[in-house]
């Protein structure tokens, strides 16, 4: 069955910045054409709203906050009514445009997250139901975000400086970051609820990046940039400024004007960030991983400008934007996968390191040179001491026959099983119970396509193990806390031989200070929940009465006032 | 030598408290200077009575001779506000030589802050939101906390004209001696007293830190302006079921979930509201008073980081909730020993069954107890009446 597509303009940019300075035609708002795809279910279909399965609109009247009617229509194409358009009107912030706007991306990113250049695998929502609903119209404030408890990602919209009126479901940047949180915590759903400073700072560095990826599938805005940044990636320019026009038009607290949210390029260490706010600290890890992206492209751009077979040599202009064409595919598989092997519990910019390059060697076990490199940046901003603390073993006593690796994968018993034997392989303390989450199935594109036109592909059984670790906690809360931890044990499908053996640490005593000094801040500030009045369920709290840890600590990074 | 006399009336959920000051005036001779704070009461249960206010605005003209020397609104909430009027409209009035207003409620004020007319402009949507989402479903405790804060709305809106009753008060003294104060307020000519003292410990002349991080309102800000008036009347109506294609439990759980907010809003909005309460420190003949008005915990911090001191007397904040005294400032305020041995008070001004943990008696109320004080409470005495609490001059 061939499969259904709808048609959307979608603006490249937010909406009136990067490209208008560029020069590139047109001048304000540009669209790109796209066509979303839905490939493989036949049960899904485009719909009014937008909606499909995964994915719905829900709009709001912005006089009333009432629900209203599905702000676009689906029309079908003639020809294979299954397929059609979503047709945009002529008014930048209609109804209409800002929903098939903010549907289009989150589409996009979706399909790129799970895409076999990155996770290789659908991934179920943290919440446990089929669908995520966008609401691009939720109301007023300058924010927007994704909330486990609606299962929604909600844009909201404010007055800027200048005064015209900022819709945050227009930012291609934004709703990439929105959706991205919302694709992690399918992914890492340990990571919602985690009272590690770095732990919560992850889940935003990998949101900005999935943001910078986002933009980077922009054909018009690669082009764009590499003419105004002169074929290089490092200094400022559209990546590293995640959401140009809501840090444009919102004043940071300083009273000068952000040039936008976070500056993706920076010269942080972990010293320089000491009692930083997950939203700072955050600026670190994806450093780290921008620099990655920056030497990948760097080396690609050397390649690219040599003579092809034909003697023939390519203009910068051209040979840049095939090389960034695909450095950004090798960024998206080395950063997304390293996500998938991401131990449950929560974890470190370490933890994150160590993840990503099992994850990047159990797909490329000859390329080192962007590993090297990556390590060498955590070296150098202070997250580790040396590059051998993020090195994790391939342990072979963890691999099991081929024909046992689906029963692995179907069967709870045999997974717990597994993971008892190999108790002390996987760090697990004696007498400590434990919890095998459901195995992963994942199937990712390894390399360049052949001369037969087809990518090698590596399918890889992912198995995750959970458990508690306690600690006393300081503060006036005091007490006890539990900090959730656990390991990732790599199959390859078809030999059982083990890739990789990822475990987190988050149980040493600089991580616990840290999360000591978490929640004195945030009692500080009395940012978190009470009991008295309204319902506290969505709010920052801590998880119960004999356990200090964060309830809901994801929400610390989009409350207003806490991103300092 | 006359006492100085504390007198706090049963008005209900609500404040009345009339403070009787004896003076030596420059001739050697006694007067008797009356500071009276607040009156009004809320609109919920058998807490809300505007009948009451006629007795007792009648017993204070009666003993004022019917002019206060000094009369404080602490702050915009109508339980504080409402009496006066209420009392004048059944024809009994009450005048004031000097009145102090809290700072915000100043007409100019949000033109001359704009951080706070930002918040403000937050507070007037979540509260057209509230009131949209009352008219689709009964709910008596955001209904209350509407009208609470319905004072600061424009006249009119909402179909409510809880601002005539704050207009009242704006009139109440000569235009010359209406004075809207803060911390920062020069009170020299600004007062009756000439042998007492007054401090003024809160609140902070920008009042935008006490309205907190603020959050989203379900209402943009010019999609309705001006509108609010009009919807007051009829309920507008949304869908009632959800699009084709759209997960019907997810949507019903995102709207209950916007009404949660919408409540979250109001609370936070109300809090906000009670810390920008005068907070008036009285010193007579070696006694320290202190009358907190509804002053939240944000308020006492920034109080306690300017200097509090110990007191023989307490208006304790907030009707006895929980948020309105600072258990960990308890001991600067009413250290365990007396530090000049001289006995003190606290007075608690509430009413049962309005609000869920409001008076906290397991919490905050116990704090106050012997040997630190004696508890005074309005609870004790019939509706109308008052009780007495007496210094020594
Ligand atoms: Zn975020």
């Amino acid at each position: 069955m061939a499969d259904v597509v709808a048609e959307v303009d979608l603006l490249v940019q937010d909406g009136s910045l990067a490209l208008a300075e560029t020069g590139v035609p047109g001048g304000g708002a540009v669209k790109e054409t796209k066509e979303l795809r839905l490939s493989g279910d036949v049960n899904d279909r485009f719909l009014d709203g937008p909606a499909c399965r995964r994915i719905a609109i829900v709009d709001f009247e912005p006089a009333t906050g009432l629900p209203s009617s599905p702000p676009a229509t689906f029309t079908p194409f003639t020809s294979n009514p299954r397929s059609g358009k979503y047709v945009a009107d002529g008014d930048e912030t209609s109804a209409t445009n800002i929903a098939i706007n903010a549907f289009g991306t989150v589409f996009q990113t979706v399909r790129m997250f799970e895409g076999r250049d990155a996770l290789g695998r659908r991934v179920d929502w943290a919440f446990g139901s089929e669908q995520l609903l966008v609401v691009p119209r939720a109301g007023e404030w300058a924010n927007a975000f994704y909330e486990r408890a609606t299962r929604s990602l909600q844009f909201f919209s404010f007055v800027g400086e200048s005064g015209a009126r900022v819709h945050t479901a227009l930012s291609r940047d934004i709703v990439a970051h929105e959706c991205g949180h919302a694709l992690l915590d399918a992914v890492a759903p340990s990571l919602y609820d985690s009272s590690t400073p770095q732990s919560v700072a992850i889940h935003e560095s990998v949101a900005d990046l999935v943001a910078v990826i986002m933009a980077l599938d922009s054909r018009r805005l690669r082009e764009a940039v590499l003419a105004r940044s002169d074929n290089v990636l490092a200094g400022a320019n559209a990546f590293t400024a995640i959401a140009e026009e809501f840090g444009m038009a919102r004043p940071g607290a300083d009273g000068i004007a952000r040039h936008a949210l976070r500056e993706l390029e920076n010269d942080e260490t972990l010293e320089t960030l000491s009692g930083a706010r997950p939203h700072i600290l955050s600026t670190l890890l994806s450093a780290i991983f921008y620099d990655t992206l920056n030497v990948v492209f760097a080396k690609l751009f050397q390649e690219a400008k040599l003579p092809d077979a034909n003697g023939v040599t390519p203009t910068p202009a051209a040979a840049a934007n095939k090389a960034l064409g695909t450095a950004q595919i090798v960024f998206r598989r080395f950063l997304l996968r390293g996500i998938d092997y991401l131990p449950p519990g929560e974890l470190s910019f370490a933890d994150v390191g160590r993840a990503t390059l099992a994850a990047d060697r159990a797909a490329r076990p000859a390329a080192s040179e962007v590993r090297e490199n990556f390590s060498h940046q955590f070296v150098k901003r202070l997250v580790v001491a040396t590059a051998q603390e993020l090195e994790s073993p391939q342990p072979q006593s963890l691999a099991v026959p081929p024909d046992q690796v689906s029963s692995l994968h179907d069967s709870d018993w045999a997974a717990y099983q597994y993971a008892t034997r190999h108790r002390s392989t996987l760090g697990l303390p004696d007498g400590v119970s434990f919890t095998v989450l459901p195995r992963v199935d994942s199937t990712k594109v390894i390399g360049a396509k052949g001369d037969d036109g087809v990518a090698p592909i590596q399918r890889e059984l992912i198995v995750k193990i959970a458990w508690n670790d306690t600690e006393d906690s300081t503060g006036t809360v005091g007490g006890m806390r539990v900090v959730p931890t656990g390991a990732t044990v790599v199959l390859k499908w078809d030999t059982g031989e083990c890739l990789a053996l990822v475990r987190s640490d988050v149980t040493g005593v600089e991580h616990r200070r840290d999360r000591d000094r978490l929640l004195a801040q945030l009692e500080e500030d009395g940012a978190l929940a009470t009991h008295d009045g309204a319902d506290v369920g969505e709010s920052v709290g801590l998880r119960s009465d004999g356990d200090s840890g964060l309830r809901a600590s994801h929400r610390l990074l989009h409350l207003a006032g806490w991103d300092g | 030598m006359s006492d100085l006399v504390v007198r706090a009336y049963n008005v209900g959920f609500g404040d009345a408290i009339l403070v009787s000051v004896p003076e030596r005036t420059s001739r050697g001779k006694e007067k008797t200077r009356h500071l009276l704070f607040d009156v009004g009461n809320l609109l919920a249960g058998d807490g809300n009575d505007d009948a009451v206010f006629t007795g007792v605005v009648q017993d204070i003209a009666d003993r004022t001779g019917g002019t206060v020397d000094l009369y404080v609104m602490t702050h915009e909430h109508l339980d504080h506000v409402q009496g006066l009027l209420a009392a004048r409209r059944a024809g009994v009035d009450l005048a004031a030589k000097h009145a102090w207003l809290t700072g915000s409620a100043h007409p100019d004020y949000y033109t001359t802050h704009p951080d706070a007319k930002l918040k403000k402009r937050s507070l007037e949507l979540a509260l057209e939101d509230a009131h949209r989402i009352v008219q689709t479903a009964p709910d008596p405790w955001l209904e209350m906390m509407i009208r609470n804060n319905s004072t600061l709305l424009p006249p009119g809106a909402l179909g409510l004209k809880t601002s005539d009753y704050v207009d009242h008060l704006r009139k109440i003294a000569p235009p010359d001696q209406t004075h809207y104060v803060d911390r920062t307020t020069d009170l020299a000519g600004k007062h009756p007293f000439s042998e007492a003292t007054v401090r003024l410990l809160a609140p902070e002349e920008d009042t935008s830190s006490y309205y907190g991080r603020g959050g989203p309102t379900l209402t943009v800000a010019e999609a309705d302006a001006g509108a609010a008036a009009a919807t007051a009347s009829e309920a507008p109506v949304g869908l009632s079921v959800p699009p084709v294609g759209v997960d019907p439990g997810a949507f019903f759980d995102l709207q209950a979930a916007r009404r949660r907010n919408t409540r979250r809003q109001i609370m936070e909005i109300d809090q906000a509201n009670n810390n920008t309460s005068v907070v008036l420190e009285l010193e007579w003949r070696g006694w320290r008073l202190l009358f907190a008005g509804d002053a939240e915990l944000k308020s006492w911090k920034t109080m306690h980081a300017n200097g509090l001191e110990p007191a023989h007397f307490v208006k304790i904040s907030h009707h006895g909730s929980h948020n309105g005294t600072y258990d960990d400032l308890f001991d600067e305020l009413m250290p365990q020993q007396s530090p000049d041995g001289r006995e003190r008070h606290a007075l608690v001004s509430t009413h049962d069954g309005d609000w869920d943990s409001v008076p906290d008696a397991d919490g905050t109320l116990s704090l106050y107890r012997p040997p630190r004080c004696t508890l005074h409470d309005t609870r004790t005495v019939a509706r109308g009446a008052s009780l007495e609490i007496r210094f020594a001059g």
